[in-house]
Protein backbone atom coordinates (compact mmCIF):
# COMPACT_ATOMS: atom_id res chain seq x y z
CA UNK A 1 0.00 0.00 0.00
CA UNK A 2 2.83 2.42 0.90
CA UNK A 3 4.73 0.50 -2.32
CA UNK A 4 2.57 3.29 -4.67
CA UNK A 5 4.81 6.10 -3.18
CA UNK A 6 8.12 4.96 -4.46
CA UNK A 7 7.10 3.99 -7.66
CA UNK A 8 4.83 6.99 -8.13
CA UNK A 9 7.35 10.05 -6.84
CA UNK A 10 10.58 11.02 -7.39
CA UNK A 11 11.62 9.95 -3.20
CA UNK A 12 11.33 12.72 -0.38
CA UNK A 13 11.35 11.70 2.70
CA UNK A 14 8.22 13.67 3.26
CA UNK A 15 6.45 12.30 0.16
CA UNK A 16 6.17 14.99 -1.65
CA UNK A 17 8.23 15.30 -5.13
CA UNK A 18 12.03 16.19 -5.29
CA UNK A 19 10.75 19.96 -6.39
CA UNK A 20 12.12 21.15 -2.80
CA UNK A 21 15.95 22.62 -3.31
CA UNK A 22 17.51 23.77 -0.74
CA UNK A 23 19.40 26.97 -0.81
CA UNK A 24 21.98 28.98 1.90
CA UNK A 25 25.08 30.91 1.03
CA UNK A 26 27.79 31.02 3.02
CA UNK A 27 26.48 33.15 5.39
CA UNK A 28 30.25 34.49 6.97
CA UNK A 29 31.97 35.71 3.99
CA UNK A 30 28.53 37.55 3.38
CA UNK A 31 29.23 39.66 6.53
CA UNK A 32 32.52 40.25 5.62
CA UNK A 33 32.03 41.06 1.86
CA UNK A 34 29.20 43.63 3.14
CA UNK A 35 31.44 45.68 5.32
CA UNK A 36 34.33 45.79 2.64
CA UNK A 37 31.73 46.94 -0.25
CA UNK A 38 30.48 49.52 2.63
CA UNK A 39 33.38 51.03 3.32
CA UNK A 40 34.59 50.74 -0.45
CA UNK A 41 31.98 52.73 -1.78
CA UNK A 42 31.92 55.49 0.28
CA UNK A 43 28.25 56.31 -1.19
CA UNK A 44 26.11 56.46 1.61
CA UNK A 45 23.18 55.97 -0.85
CA UNK A 46 24.00 53.00 -2.31
CA UNK A 47 25.82 51.13 0.39
CA UNK A 48 22.81 51.79 2.57
CA UNK A 49 20.04 50.17 -0.13
CA UNK A 50 22.89 47.22 -0.68
CA UNK A 51 23.54 46.61 2.75
CA UNK A 52 19.82 46.85 3.87
CA UNK A 53 19.06 44.27 1.23
CA UNK A 54 22.29 41.93 1.90
CA UNK A 55 20.89 42.06 5.46
CA UNK A 56 17.47 41.66 4.78
CA UNK A 57 18.60 38.25 2.13
CA UNK A 58 20.60 37.36 4.90
CA UNK A 59 17.95 36.99 7.24
CA UNK A 60 15.26 35.46 5.63
CA UNK A 61 17.48 32.83 4.10
CA UNK A 62 18.68 32.36 8.44
CA UNK A 63 14.77 32.05 9.06
CA UNK A 64 14.00 29.39 6.64
CA UNK A 65 16.32 26.28 8.67
CA UNK A 66 16.51 23.74 6.50
CA UNK A 67 18.56 25.11 3.31
CA UNK A 68 21.96 24.23 2.52
CA UNK A 69 24.07 25.00 -1.05
CA UNK A 70 27.29 26.06 -1.40
CA UNK A 71 28.43 28.41 -4.25
CA UNK A 72 32.27 27.05 -4.06
CA UNK A 73 30.85 23.57 -5.02
CA UNK A 74 27.81 25.67 -7.89
CA UNK A 75 30.86 27.63 -9.47
CA UNK A 76 34.09 25.46 -8.63
CA UNK A 77 35.65 29.12 -8.84
CA UNK A 78 38.82 30.65 -7.17
CA UNK A 79 38.35 31.97 -3.67
CA UNK A 80 38.96 35.89 -4.82
CA UNK A 81 36.15 35.57 -7.60
CA UNK A 82 34.23 33.99 -5.28
CA UNK A 83 34.02 37.02 -2.49
CA UNK A 84 33.07 38.96 -6.10
CA UNK A 85 30.59 36.54 -6.42
CA UNK A 86 28.91 36.53 -2.99
CA UNK A 87 29.07 40.36 -3.48
CA UNK A 88 27.23 40.32 -6.73
CA UNK A 89 24.66 37.46 -5.39
CA UNK A 90 23.34 40.38 -2.92
CA UNK A 91 22.07 42.82 -5.64
CA UNK A 92 18.64 42.90 -6.27
CA UNK A 93 18.76 40.92 -9.80
CA UNK A 94 16.39 44.12 -11.52
CA UNK A 95 18.29 46.80 -10.81
CA UNK A 96 20.72 47.08 -13.70
CA UNK A 97 21.87 50.38 -13.35
CA UNK A 98 23.11 49.67 -9.89
CA UNK A 99 24.71 46.51 -11.42
CA UNK A 100 26.34 48.76 -13.91
CA UNK A 101 27.58 51.11 -11.27
CA UNK A 102 28.79 48.20 -9.24
CA UNK A 103 30.43 46.56 -12.02
CA UNK A 104 32.67 49.95 -12.21
CA UNK A 105 33.15 50.47 -8.37
CA UNK A 106 34.23 46.64 -8.15
CA UNK A 107 36.79 46.97 -11.18
CA UNK A 108 38.27 50.51 -9.43
CA UNK A 109 38.21 48.97 -6.21
CA UNK A 110 39.82 45.12 -7.69
CA UNK A 111 43.19 46.17 -9.04
CA UNK A 112 44.44 42.43 -9.48
CA UNK A 113 42.73 39.68 -12.09
CA UNK A 114 40.66 42.19 -14.01
CA UNK A 115 40.82 39.96 -16.89
CA UNK A 116 39.03 37.28 -14.74
CA UNK A 117 36.35 39.65 -12.74
CA UNK A 118 34.82 40.54 -15.93
CA UNK A 119 34.78 36.98 -17.35
CA UNK A 120 33.45 36.02 -13.77
CA UNK A 121 31.00 39.49 -13.73
CA UNK A 122 28.66 38.01 -16.71
CA UNK A 123 28.57 34.64 -14.92
CA UNK A 124 27.80 35.93 -11.91
CA UNK A 125 25.31 37.89 -13.52
CA UNK A 126 23.43 35.02 -13.82
CA UNK A 127 24.25 33.80 -10.20
CA UNK A 128 22.87 37.08 -8.81
CA UNK A 129 19.50 36.49 -8.75
CA UNK A 130 19.37 32.80 -8.24
CA UNK A 131 20.01 32.43 -3.98
CA UNK A 132 16.94 35.10 -3.73
CA UNK A 133 15.13 33.20 -6.32
CA UNK A 134 15.70 29.87 -4.41
CA UNK A 135 15.21 31.69 -0.97
CA UNK A 136 11.53 32.73 -2.77
CA UNK A 137 11.03 29.49 -4.10
CA UNK A 138 11.42 27.80 -0.87
CA UNK A 139 8.05 29.33 0.46
CA UNK A 140 6.29 28.15 -2.62
CA UNK A 141 5.24 24.89 -3.40
CA UNK A 142 7.26 22.88 -6.48
CA UNK A 143 5.62 23.60 -9.87
CA UNK A 144 4.51 19.77 -10.52
CA UNK A 145 2.67 19.12 -7.23
CA UNK A 146 0.75 23.24 -7.56
CA UNK A 147 -0.02 22.03 -11.27
CA UNK A 148 -1.67 19.04 -9.89
CA UNK A 149 -3.50 20.52 -7.22
CA UNK A 150 -4.99 22.69 -9.94
CA UNK A 151 -6.09 20.46 -12.51
CA UNK A 152 -7.62 18.28 -9.87
CA UNK A 153 -9.33 21.92 -8.55
CA UNK A 154 -10.25 23.04 -11.56
CA UNK A 155 -12.09 19.05 -12.30
CA UNK A 156 -14.18 19.53 -8.75
CA UNK A 157 -14.64 23.17 -9.14
CA UNK A 158 -16.17 22.44 -12.69
CA UNK A 159 -18.72 20.16 -11.58
CA UNK A 160 -19.34 21.91 -8.33
CA UNK A 161 -20.39 24.75 -10.72
CA UNK A 162 -23.05 22.69 -12.70
CA UNK A 163 -24.63 21.48 -9.38
CA UNK A 164 -25.03 25.03 -7.99
CA UNK A 165 -26.61 26.27 -11.43
CA UNK A 166 -28.68 23.58 -10.82
CA UNK A 167 -29.54 23.86 -7.81
CA UNK A 168 -29.42 27.95 -6.88
CA UNK A 169 -29.37 29.29 -10.38
CA UNK A 170 -27.25 30.95 -12.71
CA UNK A 171 -27.76 34.45 -11.19
CA UNK A 172 -27.39 33.86 -7.33
CA UNK A 173 -24.02 35.57 -5.63
CA UNK A 174 -22.74 32.17 -4.89
CA UNK A 175 -23.04 30.68 -8.31
CA UNK A 176 -21.12 33.77 -9.54
CA UNK A 177 -18.08 33.72 -7.05
CA UNK A 178 -17.57 30.25 -7.90
CA UNK A 179 -17.58 31.03 -11.56
CA UNK A 180 -14.84 33.38 -11.37
CA UNK A 181 -12.67 30.95 -9.23
CA UNK A 182 -13.04 28.27 -12.39
CA UNK A 183 -12.17 31.24 -15.19
CA UNK A 184 -9.76 32.25 -13.20
CA UNK A 185 -7.93 28.52 -12.82
CA UNK A 186 -8.66 28.16 -16.42
CA UNK A 187 -6.88 31.30 -17.39
CA UNK A 188 -3.54 29.99 -15.17
CA UNK A 189 -3.89 26.43 -17.29
CA UNK B 1 -13.09 2.87 0.58
CA UNK B 2 -9.82 3.79 -1.91
CA UNK B 3 -8.23 7.39 -2.42
CA UNK B 4 -8.00 7.85 -6.27
CA UNK B 5 -4.55 6.76 -7.51
CA UNK B 6 -2.60 9.54 -8.51
CA UNK B 7 -4.87 12.48 -6.97
CA UNK B 8 -3.16 15.19 -4.93
CA UNK B 9 -3.81 12.68 -1.49
CA UNK B 10 -2.36 10.50 -3.23
CA UNK B 11 1.30 11.71 -3.27
CA UNK B 12 0.67 13.08 0.49
CA UNK B 13 2.68 10.97 3.01
CA UNK B 14 1.52 9.69 6.48
CA UNK B 15 3.43 9.35 9.21
CA UNK B 16 3.15 5.83 10.24
CA UNK B 17 3.80 5.98 13.84
CA UNK B 18 1.72 9.44 14.82
CA UNK B 19 -0.66 9.03 11.89
CA UNK B 20 -0.34 12.84 11.27
CA UNK B 21 1.15 14.80 8.08
CA UNK B 22 4.36 16.50 8.09
CA UNK B 23 4.62 20.01 8.34
CA UNK B 24 5.12 20.33 4.73
CA UNK B 25 2.29 17.92 3.44
CA UNK B 26 0.09 20.03 6.14
CA UNK B 27 1.00 23.44 3.92
CA UNK B 28 0.19 21.93 0.49
CA UNK B 29 -2.86 20.49 1.94
CA UNK B 30 -3.87 23.86 2.87
CA UNK B 31 -2.89 25.34 -0.34
CA UNK B 32 -4.96 23.12 -2.18
CA UNK B 33 -8.25 23.66 0.53
CA UNK B 34 -7.77 27.79 -0.45
CA UNK B 35 -8.16 26.56 -4.35
CA UNK B 36 -11.37 24.93 -3.32
CA UNK B 37 -12.46 27.50 -0.57
CA UNK B 38 -14.46 29.76 -3.70
CA UNK B 39 -16.48 31.92 -1.23
CA UNK B 40 -13.00 32.86 0.94
CA UNK B 41 -14.96 31.85 4.19
CA UNK B 42 -11.98 29.40 5.08
CA UNK B 43 -14.58 26.62 4.75
CA UNK B 44 -15.91 23.70 2.26
CA UNK B 45 -19.52 23.85 1.87
CA UNK B 46 -21.77 20.69 1.15
CA UNK B 47 -21.57 20.88 -2.50
CA UNK B 48 -17.76 21.37 -2.60
CA UNK B 49 -17.47 19.14 -0.11
CA UNK B 50 -19.38 16.50 -1.60
CA UNK B 51 -17.65 16.72 -5.59
CA UNK B 52 -14.27 16.95 -3.68
CA UNK B 53 -14.47 13.75 -1.77
CA UNK B 54 -16.63 11.82 -4.86
CA UNK B 55 -13.84 12.77 -7.21
CA UNK B 56 -10.78 11.78 -4.69
CA UNK B 57 -12.16 8.86 -3.50
CA UNK B 58 -14.82 5.84 -4.55
CA UNK B 59 -17.76 6.56 -1.67
CA UNK B 60 -21.17 6.41 -2.70
CA UNK B 61 -23.39 10.04 -2.64
CA UNK B 62 -25.01 8.59 0.75
CA UNK B 63 -21.51 8.03 2.69
CA UNK B 64 -20.27 11.11 1.55
CA UNK B 65 -23.18 12.69 2.98
CA UNK B 66 -22.87 10.62 6.05
CA UNK B 67 -19.02 12.26 5.95
CA UNK B 68 -20.26 15.47 5.98
CA UNK B 69 -22.62 15.24 8.84
CA UNK B 70 -20.29 13.90 11.01
CA UNK B 71 -17.58 16.50 10.14
CA UNK B 72 -20.04 19.18 11.01
CA UNK B 73 -20.30 18.83 14.35
CA UNK B 74 -21.64 22.37 14.83
CA UNK B 75 -24.46 21.46 12.20
CA UNK B 76 -23.31 24.87 10.15
CA UNK B 77 -23.36 23.27 7.10
CA UNK B 78 -19.45 23.84 6.71
CA UNK B 79 -16.32 22.27 7.80
CA UNK B 80 -12.97 24.11 8.27
CA UNK B 81 -9.46 23.29 7.79
CA UNK B 82 -9.41 21.52 10.79
CA UNK B 83 -11.68 18.90 9.74
CA UNK B 84 -11.18 18.72 6.34
CA UNK B 85 -7.47 18.25 7.62
CA UNK B 86 -8.74 15.28 10.24
CA UNK B 87 -10.75 13.58 7.26
CA UNK B 88 -7.77 13.67 5.50
CA UNK B 89 -5.54 12.13 7.60
CA UNK B 90 -8.47 9.57 8.16
CA UNK B 91 -8.50 8.72 4.42
CA UNK B 92 -4.93 7.99 4.03
CA UNK B 93 -4.67 5.93 7.81
CA UNK B 94 -7.46 3.81 5.34
CA UNK B 95 -5.28 3.91 2.56
CA UNK B 96 -2.75 2.05 4.39
CA UNK B 97 -4.47 0.12 6.61
CA UNK B 98 -3.42 1.67 9.57
CA UNK B 99 -7.16 2.55 10.72
CA UNK B 100 -6.38 0.79 14.23
CA UNK B 101 -3.53 2.95 14.67
CA UNK B 102 -5.21 6.10 13.78
CA UNK B 103 -7.82 5.71 16.44
CA UNK B 104 -5.15 4.15 19.14
CA UNK B 105 -3.22 7.47 18.72
CA UNK B 106 -6.33 10.24 18.03
CA UNK B 107 -8.69 8.29 20.21
CA UNK B 108 -10.18 11.59 21.37
CA UNK B 109 -10.92 12.86 18.29
CA UNK B 110 -12.11 10.29 16.60
CA UNK B 111 -14.97 9.52 19.88
CA UNK B 112 -15.92 13.23 18.68
CA UNK B 113 -16.70 11.94 15.82
CA UNK B 114 -18.80 9.32 16.49
CA UNK B 115 -20.43 10.74 19.12
CA UNK B 116 -22.84 11.92 16.97
CA UNK B 117 -25.75 12.91 19.44
CA UNK B 118 -22.86 14.93 21.59
CA UNK B 119 -23.89 12.01 24.64
CA UNK B 120 -20.24 11.35 25.30
CA UNK B 121 -21.05 7.78 24.30
CA UNK B 122 -21.07 5.66 21.49
CA UNK B 123 -23.71 3.39 20.21
CA UNK B 124 -22.97 0.03 18.66
CA UNK B 125 -25.14 0.65 15.20
CA UNK B 126 -22.64 4.06 15.61
CA UNK B 127 -19.81 2.09 14.92
CA UNK B 128 -21.55 0.18 12.36
CA UNK B 129 -22.15 2.93 10.47
CA UNK B 130 -18.59 4.40 10.30
CA UNK B 131 -17.31 0.87 9.87
CA UNK B 132 -16.58 1.90 5.93
CA UNK B 133 -14.33 4.33 6.78
CA UNK B 134 -12.66 2.82 10.30
CA UNK B 135 -12.51 -0.38 9.53
CA UNK B 136 -14.26 -1.37 12.24
CA UNK B 137 -14.99 -5.42 12.26
CA UNK B 138 -18.20 -6.38 13.29
CA UNK B 139 -16.81 -9.66 15.05
CA UNK B 140 -13.83 -7.55 16.69
CA UNK B 141 -16.63 -5.35 18.32
CA UNK B 142 -18.59 -8.51 19.72
CA UNK B 143 -15.26 -10.45 20.77
CA UNK B 144 -14.29 -6.80 22.79
CA UNK B 145 -17.75 -6.54 24.57
CA UNK B 146 -17.71 -9.99 25.53
CA UNK B 147 -14.10 -10.27 26.59
CA UNK B 148 -14.01 -7.03 28.91
CA UNK B 149 -17.80 -7.52 30.12
CA UNK B 150 -18.99 -4.01 28.53
CA UNK B 151 -23.07 -4.25 29.38
CA UNK B 152 -25.66 -2.46 27.20
CA UNK B 153 -24.37 -1.41 23.23
CA UNK B 154 -22.45 1.92 24.20
CA UNK B 155 -19.07 2.85 25.46
CA UNK B 156 -17.84 5.85 27.24
CA UNK B 157 -14.83 7.13 26.40
CA UNK B 158 -12.38 5.12 28.68
CA UNK B 159 -14.16 1.56 27.16
CA UNK B 160 -13.48 3.34 24.00
CA UNK B 161 -9.68 3.97 24.55
CA UNK B 162 -9.45 0.29 25.75
CA UNK B 163 -11.11 -0.86 22.62
CA UNK B 164 -8.74 0.75 20.15
CA UNK B 165 -6.05 -0.57 22.54
CA UNK B 166 -7.49 -4.01 21.96
CA UNK B 167 -8.28 -3.33 18.01
CA UNK B 168 -4.42 -1.81 17.67
CA UNK B 169 -2.95 -4.94 19.29
CA UNK B 170 -5.03 -6.88 17.06
CA UNK B 171 -4.23 -5.73 14.22
CA UNK B 172 -0.49 -5.61 14.91
CA UNK B 173 -0.87 -9.61 16.08
CA UNK B 174 -2.14 -10.13 12.32
CA UNK B 175 0.24 -7.99 10.56
CA UNK B 176 2.96 -10.28 12.75
CA UNK B 177 1.12 -13.63 11.50
CA UNK B 178 1.53 -12.21 8.26
CA UNK B 179 5.04 -11.39 8.13
CA UNK B 180 5.89 -14.68 9.41
CA UNK B 181 3.86 -16.59 7.18
CA UNK B 182 5.49 -14.68 4.30
CA UNK B 183 9.31 -15.72 5.84
CA UNK B 184 7.65 -19.41 6.32
CA UNK B 185 7.16 -19.41 2.95
CA UNK B 186 10.37 -17.47 1.64
CA UNK B 187 12.43 -20.28 3.81
CA UNK B 188 10.32 -23.15 2.09
CA UNK B 189 10.64 -22.00 -1.26
CA UNK B 190 14.93 -21.49 -0.49
CA UNK B 191 14.75 -24.75 0.91
CA UNK B 192 13.11 -26.67 -1.97
CA UNK B 193 15.53 -24.48 -4.71
CA UNK B 194 18.62 -26.13 -2.10
CA UNK B 195 17.05 -29.66 -2.55
CA UNK B 196 16.34 -29.75 -6.41
CA UNK B 197 19.57 -28.54 -6.79
CA UNK B 198 21.56 -31.48 -4.97
CA UNK B 199 19.10 -33.85 -6.58
CA UNK B 200 20.59 -32.12 -10.07
CA UNK B 201 24.17 -32.77 -8.86
CA UNK B 202 23.59 -36.37 -7.87
CA UNK B 203 21.74 -37.02 -11.00
CA UNK B 204 24.82 -35.20 -12.95
CA UNK B 205 27.55 -37.33 -10.62
CA UNK B 206 25.56 -40.78 -11.46
CA UNK B 207 25.24 -40.52 -14.83
CA UNK B 208 28.76 -39.40 -15.28
CA UNK B 209 29.83 -42.37 -13.09
CA UNK B 210 27.62 -44.88 -15.20
CA UNK B 211 29.02 -43.55 -18.47
CA UNK B 212 32.80 -44.26 -17.53
CA UNK B 213 31.81 -47.32 -15.75
CA UNK B 214 30.46 -48.48 -19.71
CA UNK B 215 33.44 -47.30 -21.13
CA UNK B 216 35.76 -49.14 -18.74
Amino acid sequence: SSDHRSSGQASGHNGLPNGWTQATPPQPRLSMQLSEVHGNWGQEGYGTVYETYGRNSQRDLREDGDKSISLRDKDGSKPEDLDKHTLLELEPPCSSSLGIQLGEVASESEIRNEEHFSESLSSAWEHAGFPLYLAEQQKKLPLPLRELMETEALEILTKALKSYRSKIGENHFLTKELQRSVEELQRRR
Amino acid sequence: MRVKEGSFLWYLYLDKIYCLLSFRNVKALLEYFRLLDVHRKNTLNDVLFYHFLHYVTNLKSRQIRMVFDMLDWNAVGEIGFEEFYLLVCILLSHQNHLEEQFMYCHSRHVFRLLDINGEQRIGTTNFHMYRFLFNIKREQLREFFHNFNITGDHLNYKEFKIYTIFANDKAKEKQRMEREKVEKRKRLKSQLKKIVYQIGVCQRFLKSNLFNKHYE
